[in-house]
């Protein structure tokens, strides 16, 4: 057993390059297994801590009128509810030393939950103190001590900055003031509330805080909840009404399923690399494995130190893998996430499950590839084995035959042509590799460009109102932009929820929503929403269910909306459709209408462009880090080859170097077939990107978004010139190789 | 008549860790134009040594080494590269023909690289293999395989043919019709012949014979009269 680990040991010193090369292949395979999906998780399980930590609402509600202490021992007695919070929360102007006058929200200091965190200074301890956050002092150009002046409410003095637990993202929701957003948020001791009934409600259910506070299971229970609040005419919400909420949990669903389906093609690709590392390993060791033979050790014996060997390179790859892609990957992802999301740094726990998984992997598939060649090679009889196998013979290749094209090629490009053909199998596995690799680096190109284009398309091509306006009625006052008067109402089609939208008049609508079919009676759907469905949807509101025709389907990426004429309406739900939204197109003077009693908010096209921009932009760091996976990936599937490949032929290298070649020239004699083969694996995977980026796209998208599938030409480029680049760059590295083949040392081995 | 190969006082020297070995020491002997030279010693002697440092694939740590009068030990890396295309020609004891090329094609790969090179077809029909032009390396015999090394080796019209060991993997009779071929372009095309061999019995075909033994010359031996090698016998 010693002699045997001792072979092995000698074995991987002598062949360190190989052993190496095994060893980064399954280690970037583990990382990309494992790097996304820590990632996912890590962001999602500091969420969990703390939104825990917190002690964050499960459900917020809110009324024009006011909450009694009755209403407050009632929303006590539904069952299910742990923890009734009542508070305070107004909006007010504030001026601004420019002069201007903001928004701002004015929270009471929370009670059990929402804790808030201190970010400096103190917090208020009297009535007339504020703390406010960190906007605000900066924007405001204030100072810890300066007083600041709430409209219609009175004067503060700054105590210190704090961050609440309602805003994740510097998106701060809508207001009835102002511009209709809400742009400051600050924290008033309770007593500065001298309000005769409460004005929210917040709300922890029983079993809570049991559960994963960013999952599927949570998500569907709030959606219980919720339902146990309504009526009354009172507003309920749960986190996933609050968009940053959502989107966070989107954000991480979306990069968990790319971790899903991106590192399958990756470990593929690896396993086909090693499989023809381990080959030629095991063809360079034939010899030996005759003399065993012929010695009379038996197959298993034999097998073993090739299993071992395999084994130890697939677990230190598999595990530096899986431990590099745990601690590495969610503290980039996460970073670029935190320009959008304020979230605490994410702790990094090796997520054993998933490593394991990878680790076993990675070590199952070299050995796997091992046992294959070597099983392989003992087919022979030892006489045979010991016998160093003859040069493969030359052949005479198809294209020879067609004497137009054989005849045009020069003398090198026959040689080309046939050497290709000549070594089928690693012919193959160098397409597939670099195939593979184009194909993942069009496929990470392309998620960006698909990312970039949801807002782009959807904002250009479907909507082309500039503001959607919530109003409480028809304005007093004339409008002279285009515009037209909506319903817009909530309702859930099956399970998803969607808004119903009326235009006042059917036939202008295709003016403010660009509409992919005319509409022909019953109701329209947007592309996402239709699927699954048939000629009829059941659209669910409150407790009731109503059954509508579908005339048609129209293209949309954000959301999902039902449209319908106002007629329709009326026969579908008994009443008439109450104009509450006015889409507004032209330059749009927000402030002027938020002034108007009868506006309640205003939604205006280009921040929802810059929203989602922002999220595309965070999308793009994990875009970069699939596409550096994949560069690494290129390099060492090209530059393993590319050895083989020189190994392989060291005999006929060095007798064109005896022949006078001169280096140059010896390079370019292998190099010409590396290089015809590089362009047709970059052709093949350029078309097969395009598949699989397809596939990830069906497979990230999330509920609200449709991903447009297409690629910009730039991607296609950039994913074609990288891997030709790569090519070349191996071919520098192996012509140091080339260089010192030793003429003398490799012609004397008996043929 | 000048002398057109001369080995002065040639040492080369191989290193492995702390234990370096002697393959030449001191080795001197010179070589006539146009002639047919036997270097001949056991195996181990040092005459592959001798082979690979006058045909530019190895250097020398001492000594000098002239062919036509160039010191051809002060080239550089690309200056050698350069000799063995021009000036040399190799024979191997294995052939080393490019598998993937037919018969014509090795030879092709000589007009390549050289540009007064000689017409492929016609000097494969010279070492009587005209019929053989497209078959692969594996569809030939040794014999056959070691003609199609010699055509490629003269196609590039060298000024030396160098030969290790040429019938070292053939029969007797093939063997023989090798050394009646490289003997022939000898006289019929004044190419500069140097043949290593361990094979004693074919020295009296050579007009010169240089023995060596343990890395150093025992003797240089010239024949008035060569044989024939069809009255050689071994």
């Amino acid at each position: 057993m010693r002699a045997l680990w001792k072979d092995i040991l000698r074995e991987m010193w002598v062949t360190k390059t190989r052993f190496l090369s095994l060893c980064i292949i399954t280690m970037l395979g583990a990382m990309s297994v494992v790097g996304i999906q820590a990632a996912a998780i890590d962001m999602r399980n500091i969420a969990d801590k703390t939104y825990k930590e917190q002690n964050l609402y499960d459900i917020h509600i809110k009324s024009a009128v006011g909450f009694t202490e009755e209403d407050v021992d009632a929303a006590r007695d539904i069952p299910g509810v742990r923890l009734v919070m009542p508070t305070y929360s107004f909006d007010a102007y504030t001026p601004v030393h420019s002069g201007e006058l903001a928004t701002a929200r004015a929270f009471a200091l929370p009670g059990q939950l929402n804790r808030i965190t201190l970010d400096s200074g103190a917090l208020p301890a009297k009535p007339d103190e504020i703390a406010i956050d960190r906007r605000w002092l900066r924007e405001g150009d204030f100072a810890l001590g300066d007083e600041i002046v709430l409209e219609d409410f009175g004067v503060f003095t700054i105590t210190g900055t704090v961050t609440s637990p309602f805003y994740i993202t510097h998106e701060r929701g809508h207001t009835a003031l102002g511009n209709g957003q809400l742009r400051f948020y600050g924290y008033l001791h309770p007593d500065a509330f001298a309000f005769p009934v409460y004005t929210d409600l917040y709300v922890l259910m029983e079993g809570s805080k049991e559960m994963h506070q960013v999952s599927e299971e949570y998500d569907d229970a709030a959606r219980e909840w919720k339902a146990l609040f309504e009526g009354a005419g009172r507003m309920v919400f749960t986190r996933e009404d609050g968009t940053a909420f959502s989107s966070y949990h989107q954000d991480t669903q979306r990069l968990q399923r790319i971790g899903y389906v991106f590192p399958m093609v990756f470990f593929l690709v690896a396993v086909l690399v090693s499989l023809t590392t381990m080959s030629r390993m095991v063809e360079e060791q034939r010899t030996q494995i005759g003399v065993y033979k012929a010695l009379g050790y038996r197959p298993a014996s034999i097998m073993l130190k090739y299993a071992v060997y395999a084994v130890l390179s697939g677990s230190a790859g598999g595990a530096a893998g899986a431990y590099a892609g745990s601690q590495a990957f969610p503290r980039i992802i996460a970073d670029a996430y935190g320009h959008l999301y304020s979230m605490p740094p994410v702790e990094t726990p090796v997520p054993w499950d998933i490593a394991g998984f990878a680790f076993a992997a990675s070590v199952l598939s070299v050995a796997l590839a091992t046992v294959l060649s070597v099983a392989n090679a003992m087919k022979g009889e030892p006489a045979v084995l010991m016998r160093p196998r003859a040069p493969k013979a030359g052949k005479r290749v198809l294209i020879e035959r067609i004497s137009p094209l054989w005849g045009r090629l020069g003398f090198l490009g026959k040689v080309t042509a046939r050497n290709i053909f000549r070594y089928k199998r690693r012919f193959l596995m160098t397409l597939a590799g670099v195939a593979g690799c184009t194909a993942l680096l069009l496929t990470a190109f392309g998620l960006s460009d698909s990312l970039d284009s949801v807002a782009r398309l959807h904002y250009t091509e479907v909507v082309k109102y500039d503001a959607l306006v919530y109003v409480s009625g028809k304005l007093e006052e004339p409008i002279n932009d285009e515009h037209l008067y909506i319903h817009e109402e909530s309702v859930t089609v099956g399970t998803v929820s969607a808004a119903l939208i009326v235009p006042e008049r059917m036939e202008a609508l295709d003016n403010f929503i660009s509409l992919s079919v005319p509409y022909g009676g019953g109701a329209l759907l947007t592309e996402k929403l239709s699927r699954g469905q048939g000629d009829t949807i059941e659209l669910t509101v409150g407790d009731n269910v109503y059954t509508v025709e579908v005339s048609g389907i129209t293209e949309n990426y954000i959301m999902h909306y039902v449209y319908m004429s106002p007629g329709q309406y009326k026969e579908l739900f008994g009443r008439e459709a109450v104009l509450n939204g006015l889409f507004i197109k032209g330059e749009v003077d927000a402030a002027a209408l938020m002034a108007l009693d009868t506006v309640r908010a205003i939604v205006l096209t280009e921040n929802m462009i810059q929203t989602i921009g922002d999220s595309v932009d965070a999308m793009g760091v994990v875009t970069v880090v699939l596409i550096v996976l994949a560069c690494a990936l290129a390099f060492i599937v090209l530059f393993n080859l590319t050895n083989i490949n020189i190994t392989e032929r060291m005999r006929e290298l060095a007798t064109i170097k005896v022949l006078g070649f001169q280096d140059l020239e010896t390079a370019m004699y292998i190099y010409r077939e590396g290089f015809a083969v590089t362009l047709m694996g970059i052709a093949i995977g350029l078309v097969g990107g395009v598949y699989l980026e397809r596939f990830i796209i069906t497979s990230v998208e999330i509920d609200l978004l449709k991903f447009p599938t297409n690629i910009y030409p730039a991607s296609f480029i950039l994913a074609a010139a990288l891997s030709l680049v790569f090519s070349l760059f191996v071919n520098t590295v192996t012509y140091c190789r080339l260089v010192k083949i030793d003429m003398v040392e490799s012609l004397k081995n008996v043929e | 008549m000048q002398h057109y190969v001369t080995f002065d006082n040639v040492v080369r020297e191989y290193r492995t860790g702390s234990v370096s070995v002697r393959a030449a020491d001191g080795v001197t002997f010179s070589l006539e134009e146009g002639r047919f030279s036997a270097i001949v010693g056991p195996s181990g002697a040092g005459k592959s040594t001798v082979l690979n440092i006058l045909g530019g694939m190895d250097t020398v740590s001492g000594g000098t080494v002239t062919v036509g009068g160039r010191d051809v030990t002060r080239l550089s890396r690309r200056g050698r590269c350069a000799y063995r295309r021009d000036d040399v020609g190799f024979v191997f004891q294995f052939y080393n023909l490019i598998p993937n090329l037919t018969a014509l094609e090795n030879v092709e790969l000589a007009l390549h690289i050289r540009k007064n090179a000689l017409d492929p077809a016609d000097v494969l029909r010279d070492v009587g293999l005209s019929g053989r032009a497209k078959n692969f390396p594996a569809q030939l015999s040794g014999g056959e395989q070691q003609r199609v090394a010699i055509a490629r080796a003269l196609a590039k019209n060298p000024k030396l043919l160098l030969c290790d060991e040429p019938t070292g993997a053939l029969d007797y009779e093939t063997g023989k019709g090798i050394l009646k071929l490289l003997q022939h372009t000898c006289k019929e095309k004044g190419v500069t012949v140097v043949v290593i061999t361990h094979n004693t019995a074919i020295t009296p075909m050579a007009d010169r014979v240089v023995k060596i033994k343990s890395g150093k010359v025992e003797s240089v031996k010239d024949n008035p009269s060569p044989k024939p090698v069809s009255e050689i016998e071994w």
